[in-house]
């Protein structure tokens, strides 16, 4: 579990280094898909004329989230962002392929060229701290992060004070309990590397109280008894999909599509089919 | 952990065999690479070299074997990109385990080369052999035998360290576990299927190890 931590943390680290390194070199830099070399011939943005010729839009996800993507039987991605992202490269008119990536691996992945874009239930906070120059897009869905506990007195996020608080480590969640800091509530803070081994712990009773996204709790904490989800939330996060530096021309495409898709009411098809 | 309950996973069966034969490509081609290299490195290490040679040889040997197989692996994958070399996950996961695994087993090879008796290489010298003769014909085929037990040591952690390699855009074992894990939250049930599932691996590793082993000593007096 050790070596968990140590990955992403040595995730941060080389994304740090890359940023850097992206920062300082710019355009320079070598490219490694055809797509990259393209765009630094042209000296121009061409990232949605690349991903229309190539006549695909490669997602990179960590299927481990549901609702937002997890893998069914078959082994292939469903769920809230796959299918969001197959309606939008309709729009497009590409075809969408999702490429199965860690989640420490997802901003180095999309830096290297793995994949067009990040659509992970990842937080824009969480593109900016890796990399300030990353395109981010609309925010397409928001999730309340909630407390769990088996304590009955912890009824709100004042009740957390001097408390220990788990949260998945490098997600959204664990956003959310360091920002109580902010508030002046002071807590201890547990990261593990997933929200079922949080929860795990919860119910081991080696934490206080858990935070985690309202839909994976919704999903997950029907199993358990014992365990309450407290009304109020800590704070609301907002979704984004991650884009490549500079590419412009995709984001404003991924934009309007998603305006598209919410004005026809396809979007709230795709909410309702995923997180009700 | 009370009440296990298996159940849950069956729908899910389908989607091993594809893992497992990804967890044994890398681990059987990891093991085949770590031999080539620990061989011939082991081989170039027992010797007097030129101090560039021997520099090189340690650096690597140092490098690999001091630092974490998780830091390189994400090195390899993540980080050669943006110097030019691009690499397929499977592929830069064989390279890596290959990599890693050589440079231990590389350090085994010498220790067995060490073991084995000067007067075989002054009985070669006396025959006619040249030095390369002498290591080929003479000294490997011995030192192999006495490495035999450790090669084997190798290949068992080779196959359970893939494991590590789940933080590559890799659907091995262990990372089919976590996403299956993650959508049926039936932790203890994954990972004493994983647990299994490698002893299995391993098991029937060592089982044959031992067999190569007699064989491998049939003639020794």
């Amino acid at each position: 579990m050790k070596k968990k931590v140590l990955a992403v943390l040595l995730s941060a680290a080389m994304t740090a280094v890359f940023a850097a390194g992206c920062g300082n070199t710019g355009d320079s830099k070598d490219g490694n898909s055809e797509a990259a070399t393209e765009e630094e011939t042209a000296g121009e943005d061409t990232s949605l004329k690349d991903i229309q010729e190539a006549g695909v839009m490669t997602v990179g996800m960590c299927p481990e989230y549901p609702p937002f993507e997890s893998i069914n039987t078959e082994g292939e991605i469903e769920g809230f962002d796959a299918d969001l992202a197959a309606a939008v490269g309709e729009i497009l008119g590409v075809e969408v392929e999702f490429v199965n990536t860690p989640y420490e691996g997802l901003i180095a992945g999309l830096m290297n060229g793995d994949f067009d874009i990040i659509m992970s239930g990842m937080s824009p906070e969480e593109a900016d701290e890796a990399d300030k120059t990353l395109n981010v897009t609309e925010n397409y869905y928001s999730v309340a992060e909630v407390i769990l506990s088996k304590d009955d007195s912890i009824q709100s996020k004042e009740d957390l004070e001097g408390k220990t608080v788990g949260s998945h480590s490098g997600s959204t969640s664990e956003y959310a309990v360091d920002a109580l800091a902010d508030e002046n509530i002071h807590v201890e803070s547990a990261p593990y590397n997933r929200h079922s081994e949080a929860f795990a712990d919860l119910q081991n009773g080696n934490i206080d109280a858990q935070v985690v996204e309202e839909t994976w709790a919704k999903e997950k904490v029907t199993v358990d008894d014992g365990i309450h989800i407290c009304e109020e939330p800590v704070s609301s996060i907002n979704v984004a999909g991650v884009i490549g530096s500079g590419k412009d021309s995709f984001r404003d495409a991924f934009n309007g599509a998603l305006k598209q898709l919410i004005d026809n009411g396809r979007y709230d098809e795709i909410v309702e089919k995923w997180f009700s | 952990m009370n009440g296990l309950d298996f159940s849950p996973l069956l729908p899910y069966a389908g989607l091993l065999p594809e893992a497992l034969k990804i967890t044994l490509e890398i681990g059987i081609a990891g093991f085949v690479l770590a031999l080539v290299i620990a061989v011939t490195a082991g081989t170039l290490r027992s010797r007097k070299l030129p101090g560039v040679i021997r520099f090189l040889l340690s650096f690597y040997v140092e490098i690999f074997r001091g630092t974490p197989l998780l830091v390189q692996l994400f090195f390899v994958y993540y980080g050669l990109p943006s110097a030019g070399f691009r690499l397929e996950p499977v592929t830069a996961a064989i390279l890596t385990m290959g990599l890693n695994s050589g440079a231990y087993l590389s350090e085994n090879v010498r220790a067995s080369i060490l073991a084995v008796d000067k007067g075989q290489y002054e009985a070669a010298h006396m025959l006619g052999y040249t030095p390369l003769q002498t290591s080929i014909h003479i000294v490997l085929p011995q030192a192999m035998r006495i490495a035999i037990p450790s090669f084997m040591n190798g290949f068992s952690s080779i196959i359970k360290e893939t494991s590590i390699v789940s933080v590559l855009p890799v659907i091995e074992l262990t990372k089919l576990g976590n996403q299956v894990y993650a959508k049926t939250y039936h932790p203890f049930e994954i990972y004493i299927l994983l647990g299994v599932i490698y002893f299995c691996l391993t098991f029937s590793l060592t089982f044959l190890a031992r067999r190569l082993e007699r064989r491998a000593s049939k003639w020794q007096l």
